[in-house]
This record gives C-alpha cells, structure tokens and sequence, in this order.
C-alpha cells in the first residue's frame, strides 16, 4: 500500500527541480490516490471481516459438534460453575428459566435444544480461551459501553454471536458492535433522562440527570 | 423527555418469567408476583397482582412487612399493540393462564393483603421476568406521578434484588430438596447474604449484587457454600444410618 513514487516524475521541469509537478497538481494527485487506497482498504476490510467470520462460524461449529456429545447436566454444571445465572442461561439458550430447570432435573431435552446448549458454552469457552477474557461469566453481564444497557449475553441471545467475538478480540469498538447490534441503540438503550446512583443508606435508586 | 414512552413487551410472553405449574415455589415473593384465591367451587374469586417495590416487600432483611400492596386483576380485551396507548389506570397481563384470555391489572382498585395470608392461602399462579416488573414499575410510577423512566433504568435499580431472589430460589431448592420445607433455608440464606465478602472487603454479598461485574464472584461463592452445606448434611445422614 505504497503512495505511487512515480508522481515525483510527473509534470514538466521548472526551474532547478527537475520532474516535481507544481504543488496544486501534486496536492490533487495525492488526494485521488489516497482516496482510491482507501477504498480498496474498505473493500479489502469487508472481504477479510466476511472471510474471519466464516472461520469463527466454522470453528463454532466444530466445538458445538464435540460439546453436543457431553451430558446436558454437565454443560449447564459448566456453565453454572464459571458463575452465569440461570436466568442468563436461558437467555442465550433461547428458552425459558422452567425448562431449563426440567433439563437440570433430568427431564428430555430435544436435540435442537442440545445443540443450542452446547452453542453457548462453546462461545464461552471460545471467548475464554481464545480471545483471552479472564472471568467471561462477569465480562458477559457487563454492558458493552457504560450507561448503556446491553451486554455480551444480549448479543447471544440475539443470536449474533460474531460481535461478541469482535468486542472480545477488539476487533470492533463498543460503539460499532453496539450499531452493529441494533442502529437505534442510542434511542433504546440509553437513558439520557434519568440516572441510577447509590443513595445514603446504601440503596441503588434513580434520579433526574445533570 | 418528551419521547420517552410506556413501553411493549415484544414477543408479550417475555413479561413472564413463569406461569400456572412452573411458578418456582422456593422464589421469594418478588415485585409483579401474582396470586390467585380459589373460592369453594374451586374457582379464582380474586386475581392480583403485587405492587411494591423490592426494597419495600420486607424488614429485617426475610421478614414480610405485614401487608402486601397488590392490584386487582380482572379479564380484559386483548391489549393493544402498542402499550403506550392502554389506559394509564391499567398493567395488561395478556394470556395470564395460557388458555388466550387477557386480563389487566387495575391501579385504582388496590388492595392490602396480610402477607401471611397472601403466602398461605392464595395461590401463585405468575411470576414475572425481570421486563415484566420493570414494564409493571414504569407503569405504576406513570400512574402515579406522571413521569416515565425508561425501562433500562428501572433495570439497573431492580437488578441487585431480582438477582438476590433468584439465588435465594437456588439455594433453598438446593438444600430444601423436592419442596419448601419451612423458612430456615431462607434465614440461612439471608443470613449469609448479608456477611461481608470477606474480612477485607467489608462489602456484603448482598450489595456486591449491584454491581454486574462482581455478580458471578458472588454465585460462584454461593455454589460452593451450598456444596459444602450439602455434603455436610450427607455426612450427617450416612451417620445416623449407621
């Protein structure tokens, strides 16, 4: 991605600088160069950000398949011991906190809910091992961006599990991932209205902003 | 301010945490909690649904304030699709019994029920998900005041508590066994809530639940302690068995 030296040698000679272009005309040059650099930098980006999420889904899908063979008690008991609520579980799972409570309890799960189960802790472990997230059960209840109210277990839920690698990896910021997750975010989640604090006795409670 | 607005659960069901036989009957009774008593024909005579707040529901930490401030609940049209335009007196509780008939919960008919009577002679027929009592709240402060605070905000001020009723939940299913056995797991759990973290760190369990980032530390402690207050008591039972 070198600018074109060549440019140096455009133009007639004048004076003692021999193959410089007048100033203006290097100016407009450079600029045009810049700019067509940039759009194959963007097209470069968005065909390296399709090809990387294909080995994410791909690598997702391989560590599903291995963690579908486990005992279901076992991949909620994992879960559960990193330190997610169940009630987070569910969640990513996709059903509700009594059903999950039916599977802990030994009840038949369906295989496509198997399946489900053995997606999220595989982006847990992924998040944990590979893209280094020491404690992932708290860095996933966490919200993405302070003051605004989604978290890494809303972006599983949504079934949009490549943004929460992106922000593990920072691969995005949190305001791109957050556009990327919902572009009325600012409007949803965000409360420019009111605030939480802690008051004297200790209680988190609400109160007008500014 | 002006274009903040009464929210709509979407999918409706989301308001739900769980209805009819999968109420949790180790969950503590919690904020949007409803409960219905059985007339002698066997049939509901009366539905409501409770009002407090969290923090206002108890004293002395497990202790039920003496009466519990709760809504009349009654059958309803279907709700609109956007909740912002039901009447402001009302919380719509769609298909509360799954059998798709609505009902709403009236904020001008109001009741104070003996929380010893509520917990022992009606029966919890819902629980509502963290939304529910958020979307419950919003609409019961509107009512009350006028003003609208969005959701996400009532969530931050909620979560803490709804946190600490789950793990209550957890903890006496996890050493009461099949059903409710009294209330000393309660007192057990509240008991060790309430202790500092540790010596060090004088903040309690219970207030670390504020806080997302300390929320998991917390219920990894509470999974081992139950751990250990399990094989205790298998201990103790294989004792007395020989």
């Amino acid at each position: 991605m070198r600018v074109d030296t060549s440019l140096q040698q455009t133009g007639g000679s004048t004076g003692g600088y021999v193959g410089l272009a007048p100033i203006e005309q290097t100016r407009s040059t450079l600029s045009d160069q810049l700019g067509s650099i940039r759009t194959r930098v963007r097209h470069l980006d968005g065909d390296t950000r399709a090809l990387h999420e294909k080995t994410y889904t791909d690598d997702l899908d391989q560590r599903c398949r291995e963690l579908s063979k486990a005992n279901v008690t076992e991949l909620l008991t994992k879960l559960n011991d990193l330190g997610f609520a169940w009630r987070d579980i569910a969640r990513m799972v996709g059903v509700s906190v009594p059903a999950l409570q039916k599977w802990r309890r030994g009840e038949k799960i369906t295989g496509e809910n198997r399946l489900k189960l053995a997606k999220v802790l595989a982006i847990v472990e992924k998040v944990e091992n590979d893209m280094m997230v020491v404690d992932p059960a708290s860095w996933f209840e966490i919200p993405i961006k302070p003051g605004v109210n989604v978290t890494p277990v809303d972006l599983v839920s949504a079934n949009k599990s490549i943004l929460v690698f992106d922000l593990a990896s920072d691969h995005d910021t949190p305001d791109g991932v957050l556009d990327r997750f919902d572009v009325t975010w600012r409007e949803k989640f965000v409360d420019t209205a009111f605030e939480t604090f802690v008051a004297d006795d200790g209680i988190r409670s609400i109160r007008p902003r500014g | 301010m002006s274009d903040v607005v009464l929210e709509t659960p979407s999918p409706r069901d989301i308001m739900y945490m769980s209805r009819g036989d999968e109420v949790d009957a180790f969950r503590p009774l919690f904020t949007g909690d409803i409960y219905a008593k059985r007339n002698a024909g066997d049939d509901f005579e009366q539905i409501v649904i409770v009002l407090q707040h969290p923090c206002a529901l108890r004293v002395r930490g497990v202790e039920l304030v003496r009466e519990i401030l709760a809504a009349r609940i009654s059958v309803s049209g279907k709700p609109r699709s956007d909740w912002a335009d039901e009447s402001i007196r009302v919380m719509p509780v769609p298909d509360l019994f799954q059998d798709g008939a609505h009902y709403a919960a009236d904020f001008v008919d109001v009741v104070l029920i003996p929380s010893s009577e509520l917990v022992s002679k009606w029966e919890r027929v819902a629980i509502l998900s963290e939304l529910g009592v958020n979307l419950l709240t919003q609409r019961w402060v509107h009512h009350n005041s006028r003003v609208v605070i969005k959701t996400v905000t009532y969530n931050e001020q909620t979560a803490g508590p709804f946190h600490e009723a789950d793990l209550e939940a957890e903890w006496c299913m996890m050493l009461d066994g099949q059903e409710p056995q009294g209330e000393s797991a309660e007192f057990d759990f509240h008991e060790w809530i309430r202790r500092p973290w540790s010596p060090g760190v004088p903040m309690s369990r219970q207030s670390m639940l504020d806080d997302p980032q300390k929320r998991a530390s917390v219920r990894r402690a509470m999974n081992d302690e139950v751990r250990a207050r399990r094989s205790v008591e298998t201990s103790r039972d294989s004792f007395k068995d020989s």
